[in-house]
């Protein structure tokens, strides 16, 4: 009988939905076993809720850097899964550089400890390759989480903007200008308007898209990179560019941030939110080409992105009950991401590939590629037990999904 | 496929760029480096009877300097690379402790990519996005991708990073870089005893940030060579406000500090080539220091990362070490590697964990069924 | 697909699709935090509700067993980044469980009847002070007489006179300040238990807002809030209260109806239909934080620390006031861990599902003995109970006050605020 581990259930692509067979709950193994605050590591079970860890961290200085916006209730062995990021991976990285190891359960009931408490990693890593994926050659059981010294200080950003690409050129400007933010975020009208309609963060309302960019270091350091960020975005036609001047504002914007997707369920009766990503360079032409064609199938897109990482979040606004409503909406989301991948990039930064994306990944991937990444999951769950029609296309449909998109060279594709 | 098909002198080549290997011929590339192994001066082990020479293959792909990633083929060197990216005032924070300039091939078949950088920058684990390797059967692979948020299939670099190309070579690699820090102080120090060192890096974390959990060195390592102790760091704080935190520590002999542009490479001392990487908890570090110092063993250590670097180890120095540290440092959870497959590495029977030993050979069965690569060295 | 509601109407239904699935909520649910199934989250919940909504062939008695289990503490509200009105659909589910699942249990209805008659609660009022005279709830309890979900609650009773507040007291307090200083005339609501169990809350109120300028009325015929028996499903009774309520507050001539429960002041204020217009509704704490000309002169040398009602924090939104009032009241005022998670008294939840509430009184008794604080506020009467229970059981000494007392108490310090209300003995 097929098995499926679960976590909080809160990703985005299906990767826990068991179709027939066993969930394992993972949620009740939420002890935190123990934290070494000298050695700056934490040892968790997977059912651990990411923010109650850095709850428990913050009074020693520290924390675990990936935040993903669900962070208040996904779990740290659902953020292994999908190798999960958050706002603050541009500098920080994402769950895989965050996890020094773990011990296992392979699908034979195998249980195994792989990497250990030492802060860095060298040589072979298996460890690091299970971190995303999502669950199909082994469950975590105990994690060994690094924790990362909280920042002195840090200087939270707002920039406002009359037109998007005027923004999404900022990103880049702000990186070519020797500046590398904490967190460097892009928030769309759509978005403004269903986070102040109840959550008065301090967005302007007619803002055709914001920015949050957060520098974190000691004051003397980042001051003068304000400075630089201050004018960049300037010089982009920003219409305003302010620095948060108090905790409580700073936490008010990034509540705003946090709660933006969900927000959306105001204004809209459903929306199917999306994950891509492109290089940076290109974020300008993804986000007009992403609004294009959601005109195209008459449906409006809002976005939030964590913009320095060219990871957009595209979330498709269309009504369910209308005929043919979520049909366009699929087909409005597979052309942008379509997009993404003719740009260079990706069809999933953090969200996974679960069982939403599988029947997509031939459009990136080789016959071969996916053959060689899928001997290994057949070689270590044999039976295919462990939860199955995740990742890899249906077998028998694999030929005809293998899509003409025009890859460039250097995507790996 | 019949190797013994192919007759052996037609069969070595130079390949000048992985994606010129056309599908009729990677088929038979592949069948040669399975018999190659991975020996000589670039990759491998000995006892090969080919070698696949990859220096070759040393184009940039892709450099998109705005986007601060880089993909490159592995026959350049990292000091190429690096240089490569300085002039577009980006960084790639990543180094190495021995003394060659390793092809890009050779450093991420050892991975030998644990530095002086490696407490704030981690290893090559942090810094590659994607790669291109060949299977078994000599078809090229990808993994990852060339944008620094990717989950979109099994990530292979984390496997492939110092496995010895026993899963089959890396022909493509491609970075994630960060923009270039300025300016750099560049400190060094001499002292007669660990301590003195460890004390003084205690001292100036705390004095920098009081949780003394952050740290200002970019760079940090200490070293021993010929009964000599030193440290070298680097750090973004200008250089008076570097003197005024070391002024305060005794016991310091012939303080060097120096102003530079861009961030200094690590360099190697002496002839030293590190054989064995001890790696532990930072807060062990301090107490094996001791007991290596009274062993005289020469050493290189990054304090903040838990790892220690020894070698090269005389023959007749085996046996004490294998008493008086290794045995401990297996019984404290830590870990001791083999970092070279040159030497009488045998004698030691210090090897990674092994569940990591067993897992990598699973894997290795798996993706490379009938064993054309090179064995996994690390296995017994 | 022809829409056929069973349990929403087309409103209500639009209400729960704002549900995005996202699990935000999970985490803040602590029926959820305890057993870690996804029936017993909100988000699970509001699934069941779907599919009894819209399922023919759906086991809904079985899905009410974890829509039940709900403590009704409305933190999901709060976490829900869609604006979800958890508490309105889980109140409409429960009226149609009480008219075609499973109509309540007749010792929990004749409960909720005796909430709406002084005559029966004064009668009870009257035995339990009885019994705690002869101290028979101590031998009860030493000699595990009854089951222990009921010794439970008797260890959790404040001291009772016998009699109600109300029937004791005036109906009329003037302001005890010059004429200058004069704020204005508020009336008091008493309600069920607060007014039988806990006059000594609402004669601190009274005399907190005397001392500040106020002139306080408790207005003739008003009655239970009802909260309880719409939080049960009974939503006609429910009605019935908030209609007695209405006529007894028609045109009295007061700046404010002052609410001192948590739970009615929820009730109160959020209920469709309460005439909010012409009589705000507001919590004691809410009321006072900007109010208060005459602040204690000193403050009490004790450890306090502040347990917020899930019924100020959540379902009204008050977070800070209570905390303002005690930093006048105290000068050590301690934040308590997971202050705005639900103590698990709900009302008769405790009662229902004892295993359930211990548990998640266990972590809440936890975060209080690791503060090891000298007073434990709150403001609500069932978490008074409740909690006072849990650190009874637990066998540690620390006393449960709502916040107005411990304010009270501070200005007791002060010989003519004592001498004032003739408080000197």
């Amino acid at each position: 009988m097929p098995f499926v581990p679960r976590g909080a259930g809160t990703g985005l692509s299906g990767g826990a939905i068991c179709d027939g067979g066993v969930i394992i709950q993972l949620s009740r193994m939420n002890r935190l076993l123990a934290i070494y605050p000298d050695d700056c590591y934490a040892v968790v079970q997977p059912g651990v809720v990411n923010n109650y860890l850095n709850l428990q961290a913050r009074p020693l200085g520290l924390g675990f850097a990936p935040d993903p916006s669900s962070q208040a209730a996904c779990t740290i062995g659902g953020n292994l899964a999908e190798n999960a990021g958050g706002p603050h991976t541009l500098k920080y990285g994402v769950t895989s550089n965050h996890v020094l190891g773990q011990t296992v359960v392979f699908p034979d009931g195998e249980v195994a400890t792989y990497g250990g408490p030492y802060p860095v990693r060298s040589g072979p890593d298996f460890s690091t390759f299970l971190i995303g994926t999502e669950g199909t050659i082994a469950i975590s059981t105990e994690i060994i989480v690094r924790l990362v010294p909280l920042p002195p200080d840090v200087t939270t950003m707002l920039a406002v903007y009359k037109s998007v690409a005027d923004a999404t050129d900022s990103v880049s400007a702000i990186l070519a200008a020797g500046v590398l933010p904490n967190a460097l975020e892009l928030i769309d009208n759509l978005c403004i308007q269903a986070v102040e309609s109840h959550l008065k963060a301090g967005f302007p309302m007619e803002a055709a898209a914001v920015l949050l960019i957060e520098l974190d270091g000691t004051k003397q350091m980042m001051q003068t990179k304000a400075e630089t960020v201050g004018r960049v975005c300037k010089s982009n036609a920003a219409v305003s560019f302010s620095i948060a001047k108090s905790e409580e504002e700073r936490q008010r914007l990034w509540l705003g941030r946090k709660h933006a997707v969900g927000s959306l369920g105001k204004i809209t009766p459903a929306f199917y939110t999306n994950d891509g990503v492109v290089p940076r360079s290109r974020l300008t032409d993804i986000m007009q080409t992403s609004y294009r064609i959601a005109k195209e199938h008459d449906l409006s897109v809002a976005h939030v992105c964590h913009a320095g990482d060219g990871n957009i979040h595209p979330l498709i606004c269309y009504n369910p009950d209308e005929s043919g409503g979520s049909q366009r909406a699929t087909a409005c989301s597979t052309e942008i991401l379509m997009a993404c991948i003719e740009m260079g990039g990706s069809i999933t930064g953090e969200h996974g590939i679960g069982i939403e994306k599988r029947d997509l990944l031939p459009q990136m991937f080789s016959e071969v590629d996916l053959e060689h990444m899928q001997r290994l999951r057949n070689g270590l769950n044999p039976e295919g037990l462990l939860n199955p029609g995740k990742i890899f296309p249906n077998g028998s449909r694999c030929g005809e999904l293998r899509g003409n998109v025009s890859i460039p060279r250097g995507t790996w594709i | 496929m019949d190797l013994n098909t192919i007759p052996e002198a037609n069969s070595f080549t130079w390949p000048e760029h992985g994606s010129a290997l056309q599908p009729s011929k990677r088929l038979m590339v592949g069948t040669l480096i399975g018999q190659a192994n991975t020996a000589g001066k670039s990759i491998g082990s000995p006892g090969a009877n080919y070698q696949w020479d990859l220096s070759r293959i040393d184009k940039i792909i892709s450099f998109r300097a705005h986007d601060m990633v880089i993909a490159v083929e592995v026959g350049l060197t990292l000091d190429k690379l690096k240089t490569l990216v300085e002039d577009e005032h980006l960084w790639l924070p990543l180094d190495t402790p021995r003394g060659d300039d390793p092809l890009l091939a050779n450093y991420l078949a050892h991975d030998h990519s644990l530095s002086w950088l490696s407490h704030h920058h981690g290893t090559l684990h942090d810094w590659v996005m994607g790669l291109t390797a060949v299977d078994h059967n000599g078809h090229e692979v990808h993994s990852g991708a060339l944008v620094l948020k990717n989950v979109a299939g099994y990530q292979l670099a984390p496997l492939y990073i110092g496995a010895r190309m026993a899963l089959g070579p890396v022909l493509e690699v491609s970075f994630r870089l960060l923009p270039m820090p300025t300016p750099v102080t560049l400190v060094h120090w001499k002292a007669d005893h660990p301590s003195t060192l460890m004390a003084a890096c205690q001292h100036i974390t705390q004095q920098c940030y009081p949780s003394g959990r952050s740290d200002p060195w970019e760079g940090f390592r200490i070293t021993r060579l010929d009964n000599q102790w030193s440290m070298d760091g680097w750090t973004l704080y200008p250089s008076d406000l570097v003197k005024e935190w070391t002024d305060k520590i005794e016991g310091l002999e012939d303080e060097i500090l120096t102003e530079l542009k861009v961030p200094p490479r690590e360099k190697h001392v002496g002839n030293q080539r590190p054989e064995l990487l001890i790696q532990l908890r930072p807060t062990q570090v301090a107490g094996l220091l001791d007991t290596l110092h009274s062993l005289n063993m020469d050493l290189t250590c990054y304090p903040k990362a838990g790892a220690i670097l020894l070698g090269p180890i005389a023959l007749t120095d085996m046996e004490v070490l294998q008493r008086e540290v290794l045995k401990p440092i297996a019984a404290k959870d830590g870990r001791v590697k083999v970092m070279t497959t040159e030497g009488a590495m045998d004698i030691l029977n210090a090897t990674t964990a092994s569940a990591e030993s067993a897992i990598m050979a699973r894997v290795k069965s798996i993706l490379d069924p009938e064993g054309v690569f090179g064995p996994l060295p690390e296995i017994p | 697909m022809a829409a056929t509601h069973h349990l929403f109407t087309p409103d209500n239904y639009h209400r729960l699709q704002a549900c995005i699935h996202c699990g935000l909520c999970l985490a803040s649910c602590p029926t959820y935090t305890v057993n870690g199934k996804e029936a017993d989250s909100p988000r699970g919940r509001l699934a069941l509700m779907k599919y009894i909504d819209r399922e023919v062939e759906f086991d809904a008695k079985g899905a009410f067993r974890h829509i039940d289990l709900c403590l009704g503490c409305l933190a999901c509200q709060t976490a829900c980044p869609s604006g979800v009105q958890y508490g309105h659909l889980l109140e409409t589910s429960r009226s149609y469980q009480r008219q075609q699942i499973k109509p309540l249990s007749w010792i929990q209805h004749q409960l909720l009847n005796w909430l709406t008659s002084h005559r029966s609660l004064g009668f009870i009022t009257g035995l339990l002070a009885l019994v705690q005279r002869l101290a028979l709830d101590h031998l009860v309890r030493a000699l595990r007489l009854l089951p222990h979900t009921l010794r439970f609650q008797l260890a959790g009773m404040p001291d009772i006179t016998g009699k109600a507040f109300s029937q004791t007291h005036d109906a009329v307090f003037p302001a005890l300040t010059s004429a200058d200083e004069a704020q204005g005339t508020v009336a008091l609501f008493t309600g069920c238990v607060m007014d039988h169990w806990f006059g000594e809350v609402h004669a601190a109120t009274v005399r907190v807002l005397q001392w500040n300028g106020f002139n306080v009325f408790v207005p003739e015929g008003q009655t239970c809030c009802g909260a309880l028996h719409a939080h049960a499903g009974l939503e006609e009774e429910a009605e019935d209260c908030l209609a007695r309520n209405r006529t007894a507050f028609q045109g009295i001539e007061a700046q404010a109806l002052v609410v001192n429960a948590a739970g009615c002041g929820a009730q109160l204020r959020t209920t469709p239909g309460t005439d909010q217009d012409t009589l705000p509704i507001v919590d004691i704490s809410e009321w006072l934080t900007d109010k208060l000309p005459r602040p204690p002169k000193n403050k009490l040398s004790k450890r306090v620390t502040y347990d917020a009602p899930c019924h100020l924090y959540h379902a009204q939104g008050i977070r800070d006031e209570p905390w303002r009032l005690l930093e006048l009241a105290c000068e050590q005022l301690l934040p308590l861990p997971e202050t705005e998670v639900c103590c698990g008294s709900a009302g008769f939840y405790s009662l229902m599902h004892s295993d359930m509430s211990q548990h998640i009184l266990k972590r809440k008794i936890n975060h209080v003995q690791a503060l090891a604080p000298d007073i434990l506020a709150t403001g609500n009467p069932g978490c008074h109970l409740q909690l006072q229970a849990g650190l009874r059981e637990t066998s540690l000494n620390i006393p449960v006050h709502h916040t107005i007392e411990v304010l009270d108490m501070a200005y007791r310090l002060d010989g003519t605020y004592r001498h004032a209300f003739g408080l000197d003995d």
